[in-house]
């Protein structure tokens, strides 16, 4: 028990995800294995975040929101838009432009420039985070049955090496990350067993793609819950892998190896 | 699933995330009409570059981000918090943790009492379910800021709700 009870619950107390491998964490985890005070605090920290996260949901919408937004939108969309006239006001709620939209609108639309160009700028890479949200919504698509022929072919773009084989075998479709032409990763839907919940997805990205690769260690694997997926750096490539508990050991240890 | 090469359109981008947008908007700015202004702006500035959107997994944090921005020009424009001292704060016993229960209104007193320094982080750790390392990341703040930042807060905010519901034992 080389951490102490401060120290580790602090850690575990600001780690979402608590079976991430980073040693930091691990070690914290180690204690609490050992600790039953830490444990029983995290417990109840755990409990507790739980009913917040469900509290920090309960706001309630304005009435006539979604309108507002869209007609804000309208307005300034519209090439020629009369400046100081706002639209019509809606029948629930307060119009929400107003006399400052004119002034406010050349502000925002400098801004939205701006934006626009660093959202251009910024280094082509892909956050974990994202690869991990399409994961699991590709895998709740061939969960319901679907397959993922709404997306395109392949266009092999980039070569995985070892896995040409398997890359034919399982009929890879293709994920344009970044909006540039070409694909820079790629997804497959793997049936693991018999079983009809043994589905998983894969998606492989070239390492340079992908934002925080270099913390990813060769075999390092981060879970999350509730989609439980795990993320493998193995030579040049992430491989991102999404499917059921049960089953996730199988593809851990199937992409620390593919390219090894 | 949609063609993932075709850019949201500006009524998609609404309609999908303003829900979402807005509560962030509200638990970060504590107003619903901040809220809604922040929301515009983000709507605003989103629809103007979403030509460029090509990831749909990432727009969810790319109007996320927008609202930050546009949440820290707010606040420095309406500067005048009280700070708040979060040092030396006893952790509430784990009995009352267990016991107490979250009220919607009693979490945005203690939100609005959080300096927005410590009230982002927070954010990010349960909406975006962020730990403190991509927290860090996103903020472009240093690590040990971050996790002292969060951690502290996350403490005031057992202390403030766990203490508002006291354990019956
Ligand atoms: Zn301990």
């Amino acid at each position: 028990m080389a951490m102490d009870c401060n120290s580790a619950q602090r850690i575990l107390d600001v780690t979402v995800q608590h079976l991430r491998r980073d040693r930091e964490t691990q070690s914290a985890l180690a204690h609490m294995r050992q600790c039953a005070d830490c444990r029983s605090v995290w417990q109840a920290r755990q409990r507790f975040d739980d009913d917040l996260l469900v509290a920090l949901d309960d706001v309630e919408i304005p009435v006539g929101l979604e309108a507002r937004l869209l007609a804000a939108v309208k307005a300034v969309a519209r090439p020629n838009a009369p400046q100081a006239v706002p639209p019509a006001p809606l029948a629930t709620g307060r119009p929400r432009v107003r006399g400052w939209m004119a002034a406010a609108a050349t502000l925002f639309l400098a801004v939205a420039a701006w934006q626009a160009v660093a959202w251009q700028m910024r280094p082509r890479q892909v956050a974990l985070e994202d690869l991990r949200v399409r994961a699991a919504e590709l895998l709740e698509q061939v969960s319901r049955g679907d397959d993922l022929s709404a997306l395109p072919a392949f266009d092999g773009a980039f070569r995985v090496d070892g896995l040409s084989g398997w890359l034919q075998s399982v009929d890879a479709r293709g994920l344009d990350l970044d909006g540039r032409k070409g694909h820079d990763g790629l997804a497959a839907m793997v049936q693991l067993s018999q079983s009809p919940g043994s589905k998983a997805i894969v998606l492989i990205v070239p390492a340079s793609r992908v934002a925080g690769a270099s913390r990813l260690a060769a075999g390092d694997a981060v879970r999350y819950a509730p989609a439980p997926h795990v993320a493998v750096r193995s030579g040049d490539y992430v491989y991102i892998c999404c499917t059921t508990p049960a089953h996730l050991p199988v593809l851990e240890r199937w992409a620390a190896g593919a390219a090894a | 699933m949609a063609d993932e090469s075709t850019a949201p359109t500006a009524a998609e981008l609404v309609h999908q995330h303003y829900e979402l947008v807005y509560r962030v908007a509200y638990r970060l700015s504590g107003s619903a009409a901040d809220a809604e202004d922040l929301t515009q702006q983000v709507f605003l500035s989103a629809c103007r570059a979403s030509e460029q959107v090509r990831n749909p997994a990432a727009v969810r944090s790319w109007l996320l981000t927008i609202l930050r921005n546009a949440f820290t020009r707010f606040r420095t424009r309406s500067q005048g918090r009280p700070w708040l001292s979060l040092e030396n704060q006893a952790e509430p016993a784990v009995a009352a943790l267990e016991q107490s229960e979250v009220d919607p209104e009693e979490l945005q007193a203690a939100l609005n009492e959080l300096p927005a320094e410590f009230r982002e982080p927070v954010i990010l750790f349960y909406f975006e379910s962020l730990s403190y390392r991509e927290i860090a990341e996103r903020l472009d703040a240093p690590i040990g800021t971050v996790m002292s930042r969060l951690s502290r807060a996350k403490s005031f905010l057992r202390k403030r709700l766990a203490s508002a519901h006291p354990a019956s034992t």
